[in-house]
């Protein structure tokens, strides 16, 4: 029932990083403390994953901002299942969460354009590759910064 | 166990897991997604809302039809409200009036500008003469065809006063309020009775076929007369349906209807069979 409390909680907000909003540190503190006690390997890792998202969302750069909010709009409608338009325009999910871009199965371009200015739409793929590297070396750093170990993890990337 | 993988594929277990499906004991009301729909939602409920959504299947299914039915809703109220744009107002401003486009349009029937003049006043004379076939004639030929309208309703009245004042006079019927010699039964509505009753053999059915079709068109006759009760009638040395009608009802006018009473009996129409029975309409008491 914890892990399920602590998942709704991780939802939450993952929902407010999908909108384009920051998450303070002080607002993931329960979030961390529960992590603490009885938490799972695969809470721990979404956990700590949600405080590299929200440490990008902080203090990154202002086109690594835009960036998160596209991965994560990207990576998180390729889960549930939901009838897509068939005139499908990126445009209309430019305030969107995370229930209405479930299931909408984005290509990489279309949750690029629904974070860009029409006037800049481009179909920058290396925009993906570069927010997945920024994000990866945010996860391992929270790890490490709460666990003291190094994360469970480790990229076909060559490092 | 998360080693050697992509961190695409990392990311994409991560979202797969974080919305795992959870069997929920209780789910919000539907108030809730209306309120969620129109952003009255506190964030804390939101939050609460969005992360019970993200994890059931059930609530999101109702999720997307209530947004399905919103969306269509309102491209509906959208197209019958539309209102028009600064564009088609302003081209609306620039065009010219109707009757410059209509002249413009006429002109440009003839470019030739010389000719334009001749046909003009060829055009005002046909015109003229449109207007004076349509407008004249019906002035001058009207009144006659409304006084002889009124004339033809005036002989009618004095036609049926004269009936009315004859049959006082001789004694006869007693006119009614309501009894109005036009009303009586026309050559062609007796046609019409008579090819209701053909074929019925019983007097008693065709008695009531008369009694209901006099009533549906409203004719007025004799009101003593009852159609329901029939009495039977041996016919006399020399008597015709005409004769019977008048002796019997004082209507010989009555008669066709006596005679389509009897229509099964193939008599002929001026001298009936004397000794033979047939049945008429008894009198009311």
């Amino acid at each position: 029932m914890n892990q399920e409390l602590l998942r709704e909680d991780r939802l939450a907000f993952w929902d407010r990083l999908i909108h384009g909003e920051s998450v303070e540190f002080e607002e993931l503190d329960q979030l961390v403390t529960k992590l603490a006690h009885d938490a799972s390997d695969e809470d721990r890792i979404n956990s700590v994953l949600l405080l590299a998202a929200a440490q990008i969302a902080r203090v990154g750069r202002r086109a690594m901002r835009r960036n998160l909010v596209a991965a994560l709009r990207y990576w998180f409608s390729h889960v549930g299942t939901k009838d897509r338009p068939s005139k499908f325009d990126p445009r209309k999910i430019e305030n969107c969460g995370l229930i209405d871009i479930m299931g909408l199965y984005l290509t990489w371009p279309e949750a690029l354009a629904s974070v860009l200015a029409a006037k800049s739409r481009t179909a920058d793929y290396t925009a993906l590759k570069r927010i997945e590297r920024c994000l990866e070396e945010e996860y391992m750093k929270e790890w490490e910064r709460l666990f003291g170990s190094s994360a469970p993890y480790t990229t076909t990337h060559g490092r | 166990m998360l080693n050697n993988i992509d961190f695409e594929a990392f990311i994409h277990k991560a979202a797969e897991h974080e919305t795992s499906p959870i069997i929920h004991k209780n789910h919000p009301e539907l108030s809730l997604f209306f309120d969620e729909m129109t952003g009255d939602l506190s964030p804390e409920v939101h939050a609460r809302f969005v992360a019970h959504l993200a994890t059931c299947p059930e609530c999101q299914t109702q999720w997307q039809t209530l947004t399905k039915t919103f969306d269509e809703e309102e491209k509906t109220l959208s197209a019958s409200a539309r209102v028009s744009s600064l564009v088609e107002l302003a081209r609306r401003q620039t065009q010219p009036r109707f009757g410059v486009r209509l002249a413009e349009w006429f002109y440009s029937l003839w470019p030739a500008p010389g000719i334009r003049p001749v046909l003009a006043a060829a055009v005002a004379s046909v015109a003229t003469v449109a207007i004076t076939l349509a407008v004249v004639i019906p002035i001058l030929y009207n009144p006659i065809a409304a006084t002889s309208g009124r004339v033809a309703v005036i002989t009618s009245g004095l036609e049926t006063l004269q009936g009315q004042v004859k049959s006082l006079v001789e004694g006869g019927d007693t006119i009614y309020a309501n009894f109005d010699p036009a009303s009586q039964l026309t050559l062609d509505e007796l046609a019409q009775l008579t090819g209701d009753i053909q074929g019925i053999t019983d007097s008693w059915q065709r008695s009531l076929i008369i009694a209901a079709y006099l009533n549906s068109h409203g004719v007025a006759y004799p009101r003593d007369l009852d159609w329901f009760n029939l009495s039977s009638y041996t016919i006399q040395l020399e008597d015709t349906w005409q004769s019977i009608a008048r002796g019997k009802f004082g209507r010989p006018d009555t008669w066709p209807l006596i005679w389509l009473l009897n229509a099964d009996r193939d008599f002929p129409n001026e001298a009936l069979p004397s000794g033979e029975t047939i049945l008429l309409p008894s009198h009311r008491p």
